[in-house]
């Protein structure tokens, strides 16, 4: 019984001290798991919707400086519309626990963005895919495989000398024409995202 | 209306300063940065150290050369006079802590001086030395992140002992293949099975043990566990290569750092292959 009751102590002490990583999330070439997540207008919007098409998954967090330097730069809009033509969809996830859809809905207002913000103030999306960043960038290929997972391009300072590579538009580039991608996988920067605890 | 239109935009331009001027003032104020040295006087043909000492309000932190799942490596960019050569950035033992759910971040707290030994060339004229210069960029969080950024200038000949130098260098970490060290060292695992495993076998019980990957581009570290059983410490960490990412995926460099019951702390870089190559 004394030895029962140790062992379990110890399992519960394991179970405490390993807490569930936010990179537990998707790795490329898994199938992009399922989620249905509120717009900011309040329309329900699942990933199932855009079946058969090219998805960019991008984490937000307006208040986050990395994103404000995006916005102000334009990058995230001019990407999404450069690649609207080509069937391309841009989905926004914002997992910041305190910015409903309310917030959400202004600063989409406010940027006068053409794409869909979903509200996900419960870091169920974010936990699911592991985002850990914002920005956090994912494409999901028109099999529904997940492609790219990483930063959306080499100049986390934003301060390089020469131009950045976006490493999405290089992806989708490479998707677009049938390819694999070469560079699948980057190191994410940004602020962290900022989930419910 | 000219008056009208003028006390218009008077007021437009107050609140606009109002609006901008905020994240400025917070850079200012929750991370300090100033440029500090380890001699009194820079004498030709010698090695100085140069350093930036940041002091970083109650609360807030900035980042490791490792920031961690999250977050942005604090950045010193040293701009010396002809023929001064700085080495690498030498960065103190950083500590961990929790971004959010699940992210962990290494940084700094309180205050932390971020060093460069400094090779002085030996023709050089003591009484024109000129000045250096260090820019500076970190990213400070508290639940919010806030980016700074500075310059900092000081003339060569101003520069004095500064008194954060006396316990500097024991904050840094001993280099990966120093002799003599406290533990012997073995590895398994690797890229192949997903998992590293560092095990450490002290003399003795060593104190609260903690372990910091270096940066790295082309591995991502999951999970960490660590496990200290008497004198012999496990320390076992998911690993993953990026698919595509630059940066070698051969070894992985690290950091163990040990906190005795007194308080003290002390680190060692640990360098282990990931592959059978």
């Amino acid at each position: 019984m004394k030895h029962v009751m140790r062992t379990l102590i110890i399992a519960l002490v394991a179970a405490i001290a390993t807490p569930a990583m936010a990179g537990d999330g998707v790795s490329v070439g898994d199938t992009a798991p399922a989620f249905t997540l509120a717009d900011s207008a309040g329309n329900q919007v699942s990933l199932s919707d855009f079946e058969g098409k090219i998805v960019v998954l991008e984490w937000l967090n307006p208040d986050c400086p990395f994103v404000q330097r995006h916005y102000k730069a334009g990058t995230m809009k001019n990407l999404a519309a450069q690649y609207a033509g080509e069937g391309v969809v841009w989905l926004t996830i914002n997992s910041t626990n305190y910015m409903d859809a309310a917030a959400n809905a202004k600063f989409k207002a406010d940027n006068s963005l053409p794409y869909t913000i979903l509200v996900d103030q419960s870091g169920k999306a974010g936990h699911l895919y592991g985002a850990k960043t914002t920005p956090h960038m994912y494409i999901i290929d028109g099999a529904g495989t997940v492609v790219y997972i990483g930063a959306i391009d080499d100049d986390p300072r934003g301060n390089k000398s020469e131009p950045a590579v976006n490493y999405v538009s290089v992806a989708l580039d490479e998707v677009l024409a049938g390819k694999s991608v070469t560079t699948a996988e980057t190191k994410p920067y940004g602020c962290s995202v900022k989930y419910k605890k | 209306m000219s008056l009208c239109r003028s006390i218009l935009l008077t007021a437009m331009c107050i609140l606009m300063a109002l609006l901008v001027s905020p994240a400025v003032a917070q850079d200012e104020t929750r991370v300090k940065a100033r440029l500090v040295a380890d001699t009194v006087a820079v004498e030709p043909g010698s090695t100085v150290r140069l350093g930036v000492h940041f002091e970083i309000e109650d609360g807030w932190h900035i980042y490791w050369h490792n920031p961690g799942g999250a977050g942005l490596a604090t950045d010193v960019q040293f701009e010396l006079p002809d023929g001064f050569v700085a080495g690498p950035l030498q960065w103190p033992l950083p500590i961990a802590f929790i971004q959010s759910e699940g992210i962990p971040g290494y940084g700094y707290e309180d205050s932390v001086v971020l060093a460069a030994e400094v090779t002085v060339p030996p023709d050089i004229v003591i009484s024109d030395l000129g000045k250096v210069r260090a820019e500076v960029s970190w990213l400070a969080c508290k639940g919010v992140c806030v980016l700074g950024s500075a310059e900092i200038e000081v003339s060569l000949a101003e520069l004095d002992e500064d008194p954060v130098f006396r316990t500097w260098a024991g904050q840094l970490p001993v280099a990966s293949g120093t002799e003599n060290l406290p533990f012997t060292l073995s590895v398994t695992g690797g890229l192949s099975e997903g998992t590293i495993t560092h095990w450490l076998r002290w003399s003795g019980e060593p104190g609260a043990v903690e372990w910091f990957p270096s940066p790295s581009e082309a591995l991502e570290i999951g999970e960490v566990r660590i496990r200290t059983r008497g004198g012999l410490t496990k320390i076992d960490a998911e690993v993953k290569s990026r698919k595509g990412a630059s940066g070698s995926t051969a070894e992985l460099s690290s950091l163990c750092v040990v906190t005795t019951e007194d308080g003290e702390r002390r680190g060692w870089e640990l360098t282990a292959k990931l592959t059978n190559d």
